[in-house]
């Protein structure tokens, strides 16, 4: 049982060699970790930093990307829960999209699971690789100024971040800290017998209600859990079937993985070919057009990463 | 068939499950609920149904007919006035909630007095639904744009390979080769006939179709449904006992009847959130439009609204019916195979793919066997969670009185990782219980339960030595019915989001038995077992048995509404039957 170090998302690597970031990054997620907290039960959430813990089992924790409080909110009206989803502020479930569109038609949707942590400490670190990404990842319109105002402190809500692009969430509670914290929570009562006795819970969420309840479930076995390295936010798969072009004929596989990997996803795309002749907006699901991206979030599952084994 | 396939199903359900027996309840009497009522103090919340509203939902929907022969007739609208005047014949014929309750109330007791599996007394039932393009017919395209579930309006057909059916259209199982629901060939009408003989429900049925003739209704298709005989009576073609698992109904009659009496002590941590043990209970607005619903968080309380829906479609209910085709064949070599390759025999192989033994006692209570005494008791059969150690449960005094000698079975133990029952394992897949899901809380879980109403068809291959090559190769499968206030939300979300999805509700492979995918042409699908050491083995599924041959998007009105708006197509409700 080694003690971890932590590596960034995806093992990304936008630093480059030589570079002290992958340092600053291990300390950054480390200091969002207790060393270790009760849980709901026996066990506990530790941090893999400072305490071993076995990897007897690794679990991917799994939710869905549209926000489940408006599919309740909207229970009779699924559309008006898609309209609603559109803004980044109530993209809850630690997915954020950006929807391009042509002539009012949506052309191309990006998704991003990254988070601001990661960003900020980069873009402390290395303005100019931030500048970079921006460049390739947005537009390469982007300019300094755009994204540090005068000269001074990276502003994540910058326009190409917000109104004309996306890079990392801006929704306050979507982050890196908050994901951990979510994980580190007690279970209110803390002797909930099982899942069912944990009801009612209150937070409307799927990310968060299934962070905890698979956690507490672990924790009441007397395992002990912890984030899996690299600890984040990933798009762990998405389900395009029933999907059709406009000929009615199955879409090909159009999304495009910018950072991370298949089944790690940090960034995709969802855009047509150029040569297919048509738009996202052409698209049907289940005989459905696109008219928000909300309705492709719905078709992706996101996953977080621990590992748990008998408590030390 | 290969030789141990072909063995283990020929060999299945040799012996009969023993079933309860000896046990003596009470007869009905006001509950402490009821009590509560008459005195005017809210009873726990407990949604009420009242004489009107008994005698007004359709009996299949609430608490269904469960009858061991069945006719389904698909049919088509010819003449629209025509329609109109059958529908005034047919409501009279429709069975109501209070009929089924009354014949159910009295065949339980029977039951567990004499183990009986057959009512001694018969019944024929008669169950109506329409679908989307029949709302447009007899109420206008304006009627059918006010029905709430957008799944509903599209019709199956449409929403064919959302629920992961072939794309392609050389396919068997594409839409364009379904006996009925197809692109062309949509019913309008689906009535089903439910009767205690072969005879009483084909009897019923060409009364239903004659008079249906005489006035502008045919039929599209009709298919018999029929119950397994011997000891596999209530399974499915693979073998194993289907309808273990349904969800209680909350709600109490006026005559103080709990649609789903409750056999937990009080005094159990569970008592208020089950009916049996292990089977939850869930508001009636998940079944039937206008009553109160299940509220997103907390299971103990109604959801603040009903929803949304058009006047004369409350006390209705939507009706999924799939016929889905089964290879048994398939299904039995593919757990020959992966058995010899797991190192074990197949019956516990296409246990773990399914859940539950073939006598349908859960892999999570009997791990190493199938254990016909645990699956006889249908007070504990079902009581099992998966990420907790499964507590004791107290029954209430009545039953001990009646003679229930309590659930002495072996328990089962928290299984976090899908170590006895796998992830993927069918009705851990379709119903993860206590477990989080994708959708978050146990509590979600609550609102994707249906009220299931199928049964098979075809000949048995099951227990059958030496099957002929004809009956090895007949057409055989499960109608698959289920009762639900939301397509989109209950049927197609267990469908499409947990069983056809490697990773939902839990990461560990798709539904061995139901899941499908099709993702740009390619329909592979896996799911792991755990072995003994806990390493996670990979199953790759390289055929399919189940397989969609028809069905449709129906909703069951309220019987009056059959007679009144449907009939007339007057705007309005139509008027109530009387009780009784």
């Amino acid at each position: 049982m080694e003690l971890v170090r932590f590596s960034a998302p995806a093992h990304l690597d936008d630093a480059g060699r030589g570079s002290d970031f992958p340092d600053q990054w291990h300390d950054l997620v480390s200091g969002l970790i207790a060393a270790s907290t009760e849980v709901s039960g026996r066990g506990a959430y530790v941090n893999p930093v400072l305490h071993p813990v076995r990897r007897d089992r690794e679990r991917a924790i799994t939710w869905t990307g549209l926000s489940r409080p408006l599919l309740m909110k909207h229970r009779d009206d699924r559309r008006a829960a898609y309209a609603a989803a559109e803004s980044r502020d109530v993209q809850i479930e630690y997915l954020e999209w950006h929807v391009e569109k042509v002539d009012g038609r949506i052309a191309r949707v990006t998704f991003t699971t990254e988070t601001p942590e990661y960003w900020m400490l980069l873009a402390e670190v290395h303005p100019d690789a931030v500048l970079a990404l921006y460049r390739r990842l947005v537009s390469p319109a982007v300019a300094e100024e755009d994204l540090f105002p005068d000269g001074g402190e990276y502003d994540p809500r910058n326009r190409w971040n917000t109104t004309d692009g996306i890079v990392h969430y801006v929704m306050p509670i979507n982050s890196m800290g908050d994901l951990l914290g979510v994980s580190q929570e007690s279970e209110p009562s803390q002797h909930a017998v099982d899942g069912y006795d944990a009801l009612p819970y209150s937070r409307a969420t799927g990310a968060d209600a299934r962070i905890n309840f698979d956690v507490w479930a672990m924790s009441r076995q007397g395992l002990s859990v912890a984030t899996a390295d690299p600890p984040g936010l990933y798009m762990i798969g998405w389900d395009d079937s029933g999907w059709t072009k406009p000929d009615g004929t199955p879409v090909g596989d159009y999304w495009t993985i910018e950072r991370g990997a298949r089944g790690a996803a940090l960034r995709v795309t969802y855009e047509v070919p150029a040569g297919e002749g048509f738009l996202v907006s052409d698209i049907r699901i289940g005989g459905r057009p696109i008219e928000f991206g909300a309705q492709i979030a719905e078709h992706i599952t996101m996953s977080a990463h621990v590992v748990s084994g008998a408590a030390a | 068939m290969s030789g141990e396939g072909a063995h283990a199903l020929a060999g299945l359900m040799a012996g009969g499950v023993p079933r309860l027996s000896g046990i003596e309840l009470p007869a009905p009497e006001p509950g402490p609920v009821a009590r509560a009522l008459s005195a005017d103090a809210p009873a726990d919340g407990e949604p009420q149904f009242d004489p009107a509203t008994t005698a007004d939902i359709q009996g299949n929907v609430i608490p269904g007919f469960n009858k061991d022969h069945q006719r389904f007739l698909f049919l088509r609208i010819e003449d629209v006035e025509g329609a109109r005047a059958w529908l005034t014949w047919l409501a009279p014929r429709l069975s109501s909630m209070q009929e089924v309750l009354d014949f159910r109330r009295e065949f339980r007791r029977e039951r567990l007095r004499t183990g009986a599996t057959e009512p001694t007394t018969s019944a024929t039932w008669v169950a109506f639904a329409l679908s989307g393009p029949a709302v447009a017919k007899l109420l206008g395209d304006e009627a059918l744009d006010a029905m709430s579930d957008e799944a509903f309006r599209q019709g199956l057909a449409a929403r064919s390979t959302y629920l992961g059916d072939p794309a392609d259209p050389t396919r068997t199982g594409h839409r364009a080769h379904w006996r009925v629901g197809g692109d062309e060939s949509e019913a309008d009408f689906l009535v089903t006939v439910a009767a205690d003989s072969a005879a009483d429900a084909e009897s019923e049925a060409s009364v239903i179709l004659e008079e249906g003739a005489r006035n502008g209704v045919s039929v599209l298709f009709a298919q018999a449904g029929e119950n397994l005989p011997g000891n596999l009576g209530g399974h499915e073609h693979f073998g194993f006992k289907d309808g273990v698992s349904q969800p209680g109904v909350r709600g109490v009659t006026a005559d103080g009847e709990l649609l789903a009496p409750r056999y937990l002590d009080s005094r159990d941590p569970h008592a208020r959130l089950f009916g049996k043990a292990g089977q939850p209970l869930v508001w009636p607005g998940q079944f039937v439009l206008g009553m109160p619903r299940q509220d997103p968080a907390d299971p103990l309380v109604p959801a603040a609204d009903d929803g949304v829906f058009p006047d004369w479609a409350r006390l209705g209910s939507y009706l999924v019916c799939r016929r889905l085709a089964q290879d048994v064949p398939a299904f039995w070599d593919f757990a020959a195979a992966a058995s010899a390759e797991y190192g074990t025999d197949p019956v516990h192989f296409a246990s773990l793919m399914v859940g539950r033994w073939p006598s349908g006692a859960p892999v999570s209570r009997a791990p190493e066997r199938d254990d016909l005494d645990l699956a006889g008791d249908e007070f504990a059969h079902n009581h099992f969670q998966f990420d907790d150690d499964t507590k004791a449960w107290t029954p209430v005094r009545r039953l001990v009185e009646g003679g229930y000698r309590g659930d002495e079975h072996p328990k089962a133990r928290a299984d976090v990782f899908g170590d006895v029952c796998p992830m993927a394992g069918h009705i851990r897949k379709v119903n993860p219980r206590d477990s989080g899901t994708d959708f978050g809380a146990p509590a979600d879980t609550m609102l994707r339960l249906m009220l299931r109403r199928g049964i098979p068809y075809g000949p048995v291959l099951a227990g059958v030595t030496d099957p002929s090559p004809e009956l090895v190769a007949a057409e055989r499968g499960l109608v698959f019915v289920a009762h639900m206030a939301s397509i989109e939300d209950q049927f197609e979300f267990v469908t499409r989001r947990w069983a056809n999805s490697a990773v939902q509700p839990n990461a560990g492979g798709h539904d061995p038995v139901i899941g499908q995918a099709d993702v740009h042409g390619d329909r592979g699908r896996s799911f792991d077992v755990r072995t003994p050491s806990g390493e996670a083995k990979r199953f790759v599924l390289d055929r399919e048995w189940v397989m969609p041959t028809g069905g449709g998007y129906f909703f069951a009105p309220a019987i009056s509404a059959v007679s009144g708006h449907l009939a007339t197509g007057a705007e309005g409700p139509g008027p109530v039957r009387p009780p009784g």
